[in-house]
């Protein structure tokens, strides 16, 4: 348990500094937002149901530039692999910086929902809204964190990234999606628990396999 | 309208030629990358 | 020491012999699908795609599933042979699973009159389609042996684990807002060149694969060959 909050304390100082990853993963973000407030009707129908994709669009593409460079110290120094050898466990690893991960994505995400907010105009309620962004940063943040490990070594990593995290990303942004218009715009069939409950498969399935296979994963 | 499609052979033909291409295809790479591979194996000169 | 209990078709059968054997059941399946199987009652003559979709579509989802089954094997038993496998067998997957998805949208033109649908079959290959073709990608990256078939195999079991994800969640999506269509009972009369090409595949890709992880594994074991020595030309030559 020390170990584990010494890896968390380790990989929180890493994030603070890395300013650069949050104001990339914003700054992307804020522009797709941009472009799709442009690209389309300006009636508050058609901009809700705009800003709701766009949002989470801009979150997952701004993630990738986030998370590509999130073992970045640990690749140059070569610090994941002496902490390994001095006796950390792998999995511990993995879930300490999957854990700060999703703290970082969270970020990112409250700083893009004022940007939405202005541009958009509706959204879920506070409560809602940090609900399924909490689930959505929570399931995107273990694959993410996975696949960054595997593709860390490769200097094409920050367009393999993409490419592998898309499709398995696709059913989290579909109910992110589903899940955010229904919060917006009233959820009359009760069909938002079904969507929530998938998100939560989704985030456990990948907790669990992902923490297990990342052992596999480095060397 | 009865429901029924009417024609359609250009459909049908676009498949099945884009379909013999692929197929043709791979397998005369998977072919090709085989041949290119055998010298690799037995002659290794010292 | 050959194990008894592997007796299968495609081990025992000569590559070549295979791919011989599955192009010419190919070549007759479809002709007879073309030219001598009768019409169908809804989709008349355009429903002959079915003869050569279907067959792709069976073989193109298996050899992703026999991907998966590679890189568990690998994990468990850590021998790169599987790795040569699980190359070989997702690349033939991702080309029948892309040509699946183009055949899937000519035939939904004249069918649905739209070129795509958020099918969840179609959305699921299309899907998949590029996570293995990504995989493949990343493999080009990694040169080591082990460590590329390590990441692959991890990368694989991951992949195929959100299948059922997407297929789910876009069923769900999909039944909010559109009539799910399915396809008619297959009717005794087409049948047999469905079979015929169904077979035809399976053992034209089965001798596919079995070349293609010769020759990967011909490579692998190449490039990590030490380079031979060679006597220098000259005496006295400083090493």
């Amino acid at each position: 348990m020390i170990a584990f909050r010494a890896l968390i304390l380790k990989d929180l100082r890493i994030l603070a500094r890395r300013r650069g990853g949050f104001l990339s993963a914003f700054a992307l973000g804020a522009i797709i937002m941009l472009m799709s407030s442009l690209s389309g009707e300006a009636t508050p129908q058609s901009l809700g149901q705009r800003g709701a994709a766009a949002f989470w669009m801009g979150l997952f593409l701004g993630s990738t530039l986030f998370l590509s460079d999130s073992f970045e110290t640990e690749q140059k120094e070569g610090g994941q692999r002496a902490l390994i050898l001095l006796g950390a466990s792998p999995t511990a690893f993995f879930y300490s910086k999957a854990l700060v991960n999703f703290f970082g994505l969270f970020v990112v995400g409250l700083l893009l929902t004022p940007i939405s907010a202005a541009l958009f105009g509706v959204g879920p309620s506070l409560g809602g809204g940090a609900l399924i962004l909490a689930l959505g940063t929570l399931s995107l943040a273990a694959p993410g964190t996975l696949f960054t490990a595997i593709v860390s070594e490769s200097d094409k990593r920050h367009l393999l990234l993409p490419v592998m995290m898309f499709p398995l990303v696709v059913p989290v942004l579909i109910t992110v999606v589903q899940s955010t218009l229904l919060l917006t715009f009233g959820d009359p069939m009760g069909q938002g628990v079904a969507w929530h409950a998938i998100l939560l498969i989704f985030a456990m399935l990948h907790w669990l396999l992902d923490g297990a296979l990342y052992s596999k994963a480095v060397d | 309208m009865n429901g029924v499609i009417e024609g359609g052979w250009e459909y049908v033909i676009a498949v099945y030629v884009l379909s013999a291409l692929v197929y043709a295809l791979y397998t005369y790479s998977v072919l090709k990358r085989d041949k290119a591979s055998r010298p690799l194996s037995g002659e290794k000169k010292s | 020491m050959d194990d008894p209990g592997l007796v299968l078709l495609g081990e025992r059968m000569k590559p070549r012999t295979l791919v011989n054997v599955g192009g010419t059941l190919l070549i007759a399946g479809s002709f007879w699908g073309l030219l001598f199987a009768p019409a169908e009652v809804f989709m008349g003559e355009v429903y002959r795609i079915f003869y050569i979709h279907v067959p792709t579509a069976w073989n193109g989802l298996l050899l992703l599933t026999a991907a998966f089954v590679c890189a568990v094997m690998y994990l468990l038993k850590g021998d790169l042979l599987w790795d040569d496998r699980l190359e070989a067998s997702m690349e033939a997957g991702v080309v029948l699973s892309a040509l699946l998805t183009i055949q899937g949208s000519i035939w939904a033109r004249p069918t649905w009159g739209v070129w795509w649908n958020w099918d969840p079959r179609l959305t699921t290959t299309a899907i998949l389609v590029f996570a293995f073709a990504g995989i493949l990608a990343l493999r080009q990256s990694l040169k080591e042996p082990r460590r590329r078939a390590m990441v692959s195999a991890v990368a694989t079991i991951v992949a195929a684990a959100d299948v059922p994800l997407v297929y789910f969640s876009v069923r769900f999506w999909n039944s909010l807002h559109q009539i799910q269509s399915s396809p008619a009972t297959v009717s005794a009369a087409f049948v047999w060149p469905l079979r015929v090409n169904a077979i035809a595949v399976l053992l034209l890709m089965a001798g596919l694969i079995q070349m293609r992880a010769e020759t990967i594994a011909r490579l692998r074991e190449a490039g990590s060959a030490p380079p031979p020595i060679d006597v220098p030309e000259t005496e006295g030559a400083a090493r």
